[in-house]
C-alpha cells in the first residue's frame, strides 16, 4: 500500500508514463476518462442534485482533506462559485520534490476534469492557470444569465 | 440571498484525502487495461525508482531500520498503526499487515480495487528492495482485505 499522501507523485508519474507510451493527447484522453469515471459520480451527481451549490459541497470537502490554502466563495444570488487557490498542495508538493521531475503539464488535468463535465450540467467557467508554476490558480463556475 | 465564503490555510487541516486511494487504483487499472500486467509493473517501477530515491539512499546507508521506519510512517499517516507489525531479526525485516486500510476505505465507498492493486505492495516493495540491494518476498496477500506478510532480506548472488 502506498499512503494516500503519496498519490500526487504517483499521478504525475502516470501522466509521464502514458505520454512516454503514446503522446500528450493520450494523457488528455486519460483525464477525460477520469472525469467520467471518478469526477462525474461525485461532483456531477452533487450538481445534478443541488445545482451549482453542489460545487460547494464537493470542493469544501476535498480541499480541506487535501490541506489546501484556498478561498472558496459561493454566491447563491449570482449563482457563482469560485475557488481561489493560493497554494495548491499537489503542485506545491511536486515543486518541492527536487529529486524527481514532475510531469510538464501536471496542472492540465484540472482543466479537463471539471469544466467540460460541469458544462454538461449547464455551468460555464472562467479559469486562470497562468501562475501554476507558483501553485496558484483560480477557477469560477457560474450559471449563465438569460 | 446567502453568500458563503470558506478561507483556509494549509496548516488548518491534516493532509489526508483518502479518495486518493481510489484515484491511484484507477490509474493503475487504466495502465493495466491498456498496457497489460507488465505495463503496471513498469509504471510502478518507474514511480518507485524516481520518488523513493531518497528512501533507497537512506536504506543503503542505515539498513533495514530505515525501511522499517518508512513502512511504519505510512501506517501512521493512514491512522492505522494497529494493523501493522514489523520485526527485524537476522538481517531480515518481516512486515505483517492484518488488513489494508486503503482497501477497507475503498470498499467502504463502493470501489472494488482492481486486480492490479496488489502491485502497490508487490512491485513497489520489490523495486525498493532491488534498488537498495535487498531481496524481497511477498509471503502472502489476501486481495479481499489486503492482509499480507512480506519480508526484506540481505540477498546473495
Amino acid at each position: 500500500m502506498l499512503s494516500c499522501t503519496e498519490f500526487i507523485p504517483l499521478y504525475s508519474e502516470l501522466f509521464k508514463y502514458i505520454e512516454d507510451k503514446a503522446d500528450h493527447a493520450a494523457v488528455v484522453r486519460y483525464w477525460q476518462h477520469i472525469s467520467k469515471e471518478y469526477v462525474e459520480p461525485r461532483l456531477g451527481e452533487l450538481v445534478k442534485e443541488k445545482g451549482i451549490e453542489g460545487c460547494w459541497d464537493y470542493w469544501t470537502k476535498a480541499l480541506n482533506e487535501e490541506a489546501a490554502d484556498f478561498t472558496i466563495t459561493y454566491d447563491e444570488e449570482e449563482q457563482e462559485f469560485e475557488i481561489i487557490m493560493h497554494y495548491c498542495p499537489s503542485k506545491g508538493l511536486l515543486n518541492q520534490l527536487t529529486h524527481m521531475e514532475s510531469y510538464h503539464d501536471y496542472c492540465g488535468h484540472c482543466a479537463h476534469l471539471y469544466a467540460p463535465l460541469l458544462k454538461e450540467y449547464g455551468l460555464e467557467s472562467e479559469e486562470d492557470y497562468s501562475e501554476t508554476d507558483k501553485a496558484k490558480c483560480r477557477i469560477k463556475f457560474y450559471v449563465p444569465k438569460k | 440571498m446567502a453568500k458563503r465564503v470558506m478561507d483556509r490555510r494549509a496548516a488548518d487541516n491534516k493532509y489526508l484525502h483518502r479518495d486518493f486511494h481510489v484515484s491511484g487504483d484507477l490509474g493503475i487499472q487504466y495502465v493495466g487495461e491498456r498496457y497489460g500486467d507488465n505495463g503496471v509493473k513498469e509504471y510502478l517501477r518507474r514511480f518507485t525508482t524516481s520518488y523513493y530515491s531518497p528512501l533507497i539512499a537512506d536504506i543503503k546507508e542505515r539498513g533495514l531500520a530505515a525501511l522499517k521506519e518508512h513502512i511504519e510512517s505510512i501506517y501512521e499517516i493512514e491512522e492505522a498503526s494497529e494493523v501493522l507489525k514489523t520485526t527485524i531479526k537476522d538481517d531480515e525485516l518481516l512486515v505483517e499487515v492484518s488488513r489494508c486500510p486503503a482497501i477497507a476505505y475503498m470498499k467502504s465507498i463502493g470501489h472494488t480495487p482492481s486486480k492490479w492493486y496488489i502491485e502497490e505492495t508487490r512491485t513497489v516493495n520489490e523495486t525498493i528492495a532491488d534498488n537498495a540491494d535487498l531481496g524481497f518476498e511477498l509471503i502472502h496477500y489476501d486481495i479481499e482485505t489486503g492482509k499480507a506478510a512480506y519480508r526484506f532480506f540481505r540477498r546473495c548472488f
